[in-house]
């Protein structure tokens, strides 16, 4: 016969919200991590990884070597960098981790066990964001420092650490935007997502008029400006491309700032709504 | 409206607050009816929510945890709304009845992480969750990843993680799908265990006879609506003034079929392809009963076999269902609807 009776004397309930919240929010990023480590999950890291590896590979060795102390060189790999690094793998690392959190606890039939904890909802979604950002990051990161060996910049390490940094700030910003979007659109979250990449960050962020201001884009690329000495900067600037004589910090704060806001709009929408499955519809 | 449910909160001891208590609770997916107007307030203890698939019985569930929220009217657990004060749902384990459709991890992991979204400590919550896997039967496999188990097994790890927070409050939605025999008996012991450790119990089913070993307390749910409740001595004394369907064999069936045509109790009569049965439907059985041994015991009439109601539940739940779809079953029962 099996004993209901536990023989366990431990009294959770004693722990504070804040201890609650850090416990479970770190089992959901141990969980969360665990997951990530399945063949498919790493192989998608890896074609993540590679990708900007290729093409700045291919870009690298396409231009003559005589050419390679050149501004214009400096210029191009400068570019590719930031395009292919803190832009185009983040957005698509956070397309893919970030956006589906809820969708995904949904098709598995799993949300129910978030909803029934007093935090649940919340536990989840911050400790999906933090391994979103963490997976992302570590692809770009990973991809800048295997292909910036490869690529004769005068200033290596500037240009290192300037995209390591974009790469984070980037993640921060896109994770918590697209995590809204998925809070937000259940089921065709990736596809608003995507759409909203494509036109907002994409088409908008680079019109040279007020509103480009309000975009992710803008602000990376302002960083990027200012921290690497890229001949195409004083056409940006003087295009409002990028921004001109705007402290660094007010970028940062703008999208760590941004990010926290959004994030905290996108754990309020989480605990309000009333998700419903397809078994329920 | 907020401030008055906020200090029904603040002045209700949640000791002494009853487990539930819905008022004039209605949900509406769009235009489809989830539940209708469904009042009910119960004292803490075990009950079974009894009802075919589509019944609302996981909306009922749902709206219980917090998952739903009422379209009209109030839910409140341990006297606070789990909409409003999600704090309670610390005292409630649920089991839901959607399949577990996790990949990759192992029960061990899946169930530290339920913990841990409870706010336990990694320590603690490992050493919990080899317990209650022990519990359930599943300490052997607890390393296995989830899906590489059968389906009984993974019932059994959904009501591990509900168990393993130690709730005050169990909901289980149809808890015996897809358990084998074997298993079936293990949990309900575990269940009729866990009612007479004093906690309480919310256990929804469509099977009656499983939940009657557990619990002598029933919601019967259907169309959203609830069409009765009570104890099972109650329900059966319902069910004998509901009218029923009762085959009596005779060889002086068209003797009997005549002393039969005067009674006022008699709604319904006729002749079953089997040459010595009549099949009757009576307003009052024991009325039926009566005579049919007052005939036999005076001579007048044989009676070879009288097969009727098996007096469970079922039968009363059946009835039920015709009323509330609007079939003509004469007598109005007294159940609450």
């Amino acid at each position: 016969m099996i004993d209901a009776s536990l023989s366990s004397e431990i009294q959770p309930h004693n722990a504070g919200i804040a201890m609650r919240m850090m416990r479970g929010v770190t089992g959901v990023v141990r969980y969360e991590l665990l997951r990530s480590l399945t063949p498919i999950r790493i192989g998608l890291w890896i074609c993540m990884a590679l990708f900007p590896i290729f093409l700045i590979l291919v870009a690298a060795f396409s231009i003559e070597p005589r050419q390679a102390s050149t501004e214009e060189y400096q210029m191009v790999l400068s570019i590719l960098f930031f395009v292919l690094l803190p832009e185009i793998v983040t957005i698509l690392g956070m397309l893919l981790w970030a956006t589906p959190m809820v969708n995904a606890e949904m098709e598995g039939q799993t949300w129910v066990y978030c909803v029934i904890r007093p935090d649940g909802r919340r536990m989840m979604l911050i400790g999906k964001y933090i391994v979103a950002v963490l997976w992302t990051v570590s692809c770009g990161w990973v991809a800048s420092s295997i292909a910036l060996p490869f690529v004769g910049f005068v200033n290596p390490w500037r240009v290192w650490v300037a995209i390591l940094t974009l790469c984070l700030l980037s993640s921060i910003a896109h994770g918590a935007l697209f995590a809204l979007i998925g809070v937000l659109v259940q089921r065709r979250g990736m596809v608003v997502a995507f759409f909203y990449a494509a036109v907002v960050e994409g088409v908008l962020g680079w019109i040279p008029a007020v509103i480009n201001k309000f975009t992710i884009a803008y602000r990376i690329r302002s960083l990027m400006a200012s921290w690497l000495d890229v001949p195409l900067n004083q056409f940006m600037r003087t295009s409002e491309l990028v921004s001109d004589g705007v402290p660094d910090w007010v970028h940062v704060a703008w999208l760590l700032g941004g990010a926290a806001l959004i994030l905290a709009v996108a754990l309020w929408r989480v605990q309000a709504t009333q998700y419903v499955g397809k078994s329920d519809a | 409206m907020n401030e008055i449910s906020s200090l029904q909160d603040a002045a209700l001891p949640k000791d002494i607050a009853p487990l539930l208590s819905l008022e004039h609770v209605s949900l509406l997916y769009g235009t489809v009816i989830g539940v209708n107007d469904l009042q009910l307030e119960l004292p803490k203890g075990a009950y079974a929510l009894v009802g075919p698939n589509g019944a609302g019985k996981s909306t009922l569930i749902g709206l219980l945890t917090g998952a739903l929220r009422p379209t009209l009217g109030s839910v409140r657990l341990f006297g606070s709304d789990p909409n409003r004060s999600p704090r309670v749902l610390q005292r409630v384990g649920l089991c839901p009845a959607t399949d577990l459709l996790v990949h990759g991890v192992s029960a061990r992991r899946w169930i530290q992480l339920q913990l841990a979204m409870s706010g336990w400590s990694v320590r603690n919550a490992r050493q919990r969750t080899d317990e209650v896997l022990d519990v359930v039967g599943l300490s052997k496999s607890m390393d296995r990843p989830i899906h590489t188990y059968s389906l009984g097994m993974r019932q059994r790890c959904k009501l591990a993680q509900a168990i393993a927070h130690a709730p005050e409050l169990l909901i289980l939605d149809e808890p015996f799908n897809g358990l084998d025999p074997v298993g079936r008996f293990q949990i309900s012991e575990m269940l009729i265990d866990w009612a007479r450790s004093g906690k309480s119990l919310l256990l929804a089913s469509h099977v009656l006879h499983e939940v009657e070993r557990i619990t002598d307390s029933f919601m019967l749910i259907f169309g959203g609506r609830l069409l009765a409740s009570g104890t099972s001595g109650e329900l059966r004394r319902l069910l004998a003034d509901l009218p029923q369907e009762i085959v009596v064999d005779s060889a002086q069936r068209d003797a009997l079929a005549g002393k039969l045509s005067d009674q006022p109790w008699l709604r319904s009569m006729h002749r079953d392809n089997h040459p010595s049965r009549l099949v009757l439907t009576v307003e009052r059985p024991l009325e039926l009963y009566r005579c049919l041994a007052d005939w036999s015991e005076n001579g007048q009439l044989v009676i070879e076999r009288v097969t009727g109601s098996d007096g469970d539940i079922s039968t009363l739940f059946r009835l039920l269902v015709s009323k509330h779809r609007g079939e003509a079953i004469g007598t109005r029962p007294g159940v609450s609807s």
